[in-house]
């Protein structure tokens, strides 16, 4: 089966204007105005398979929201291709978004302000001519699932981030979209909101074979609902793989020591100290230079140790490794 | 595909229920613009001692301006502050990523918020000119072809505010251009007196230009100011200036989207 999502050598590049701070340098650009141009897609190429939740990452202003921009038909790459669901998003925008639903954060709802959520679902319903039968049985599940069911007859404006954010989830689901793109799904969600989201989003991934294209600062969406993720820094998919293979590539371990007295200042080779106070001491072991049993042998014949544990390094450390790159 | 259009007509309806107090805001003011006119036309009436200025009595000249403030209703649209609005929030991808073209989303809805203010807005008002004024159709014939012709008026003024919001994808701000748009054609439209009032000259050379057809035309084929062989070809003339702007904003927007960059995030 053809892929999904299919773009090669995506190119996205702005033109921003440059001047100086001050009421002289505003007068000056009005004469001159010095503009650069700043690449945000540098060549970005993507498969994805037909049910699968994909994770991207990156730090902001690394092109991110771009490249979903551009995968939703709504902005116009400066060069390369994409095959998505059988079009080409941003000629054939409009039988294309048919097929697709987008929620692009919380600032960009398509909720409309001053009025109930349900009046936009039922605005959706006709946009997209989704049979009454389907329609009522879908809005039915979907806010059970999210337990918004009194919410949607309350004026949006009076929802909190959270719900409002659950209610987008809806809108974009109505019209059964076989890809949907969620630009950070979970930004000010609370805890049990954020779970019920991850579990919506796995059933929805699940019962109808829905492929997620979701992007997110927040590492627990990315390990409660991707198996696979891409990140992208200044303009290009510097990884492109498995969540744990991702993990792995880093060979550093973490050691944790408590020791029963203080000791001296500890130093050996291919470890870093990360913490050392009183009877605390924690550090990290690059296991291509030196390995663990080394290392643990160094600690046990010249400190006093009460307790220690090797863990992996957390996922938001492994992120921060590659965007530093 | 009617379907859709009927959508964004309902939502737009839908949108202007929940400010009923500007709804009824607006109403007082029209009677305040049109009291104001009441006045002062009053006033050079008496005072020139005539009955008649330039073909309009003055009952006729209050029915007229009447008529105006119902072609105000549609004329006056903020769509285009709108689209500039959503271009510099970014907020454009969200209408950007639902299945219909820019141009329906906007105008459609528009046309939804249109005759929600005809229907509850201007009503009073024109039940004032039929009671005080006299206002009536110059014959059946000439309301038939008014009906026509103010149907194709709300579409063309529609399609004309979108397509001069469209330079809002190549200007950092907009506002400029809306007050512009609206004080000039306003007058150019016969929103401010009738354009019979203006010298032969300026009278031939606002008829190559699509503005009084936005405002002037209906509402004198409406008070029977025409033959009806003239109404039909100003009709003509309307519906060729719909086709001339629908192909300018087809033009436009490829170049338009391509200068799009998704302000913010």
């Amino acid at each position: 089966m053809a892929p999904v999502i299919e773009v090669k050598d995506l190119k996205k590049s702005f033109k921003t204007y440059h001047r100086g701070a001050g009421l002289l340098e505003a007068f000056k650009s009005l004469v001159a105005r010095k503009h650069k141009l700043v690449y945000a897609l540098k060549g970005v190429s993507l498969k994805v398979e037909k049910g699968e939740i994909l994770g991207l990452i990156g730090p902001n202003g690394a092109g991110k929201s771009t490249l979903i921009k551009i995968l939703c038909g709504v902005l116009y790459p400066d060069s390369g291709s994409a095959k998505i669901l059988g079009f080409n998003p941003w000629e054939d925008r409009i039988k294309y978004v048919q097929n697709i639903g987008v929620v692009f954060g919380p600032q960009k709802s398509q909720l409309n302000w001053d009025l109930p959520a349900v009046d936009t679902f039922f605005f959706i319903k006709e946009l997209y001519e989704v049979p009454s039968k389907e329609f009522g049985k879908r809005l039915a599940y979907f806010s059970k699932l999210l337990n918004v069911e009194d919410l949607s007859k309350r004026p949006v404006r009076n929802l909190s981030l959270g719900e409002r954010m659950k209610c987008d989830l809806i809108a974009a689901l109505l019209h059964n979209p076989k890809l949907v793109f969620l630009d950070e799904p979970t930004v000010g969600v609370d805890l049990i909101s954020k779970e019920r989201i991850h579990e919506f989003i796995h059933k929805v991934n699940k019962e109808e074979g829905t492929t997620f294209i979701v992007t997110t600062h927040d590492m627990s969406d990315i390990e409660k609902l991707c198996k696979r993720i891409v990140v992208i820094n200044k303009g290009l998919a510097v990884y492109d793989g498995p969540l744990a293979t991702l993990k792995s590539k880093f060979k550093e371990k973490h050691l944790e020591i408590k020791l029963t007295e203080k000791g001296k200042p500890f130093s050996f080779k291919g470890c870093k100290v990360l913490e050392q106070k009183d009877i605390i001491l924690r550090i990290e072991v690059n296991t291509n230079l030196q390995n663990i049993e080394a290392v643990m042998h160094h600690i046990l014949s010249n400190y006093k140790v009460l307790d220690i544990t090797i863990t992996d390094p957390e996922i938001e450390e492994v992120i921060k490794k590659i965007y530093r790159k | 595909m009617f379907r859709k259009t009927l959508s964004f007509v309902r939502m737009g309806a839908q949108n202007l229920l929940a400010y009923k107090f500007e709804i009824s805001l607006f109403t007082i003011i029209s009677f305040l613009s049109l009291s104001i006119y009441y006045f002062l036309w009053h006033t050079i009436y008496s005072y020139s001692n005539t009955t008649l200025v330039s073909g309009f009595t003055f009952s006729q000249l209050m029915g007229y301006y009447i008529l105006t403030n119902f072609a105000g209703a549609y004329f006056w649209s903020d769509m285009d502050s709108r689209i500039s609005d959503r271009i510099r929030d970014g907020k454009l991808i969200v209408d950007l990523a639902r299945p219909a073209t820019l141009l329906k989303t906007f105008v459609a809805t528009e046309i939804g918020q249109t005759l929600f203010v005809l229907a509850v807005q201007t009503a009073p008002i024109i039940i004032m000119g039929v009671l005080l004024f006299n206002l009536r159709a110059g014959s059946l014939l000439s309301l038939v072809l008014s009906i026509i012709s103010f149907s194709i008026a709300i579409l063309l003024s529609m399609i004309f505010v979108f397509f001069v919001g469209l330079s809002s994808f190549w200007l950092t701000r907009y506002h400029g251009v809306r007050y512009a748009r609206s004080a000039l054609t306003w007058i150019l439209c016969g929103g401010v007196f009738p354009l019979a009032f203006l010298p032969q000259f300026w009278q031939k050379i606002l008829i190559i230009l699509p503005f009084q057809h936005f405002v002037y035309t209906p509402i004198q084929i409406f008070l029977g100011g025409y033959t009806s062989i003239t109404a039909l070809e100003l009709i003509g003339l309307q519906i060729m200036w719909l086709v001339i702007f629908y192909g300018l904003v087809k033009l436009a927007w490829p170049r338009a989207m391509a200068k799009f960059s998704a302000a913010g995030g």
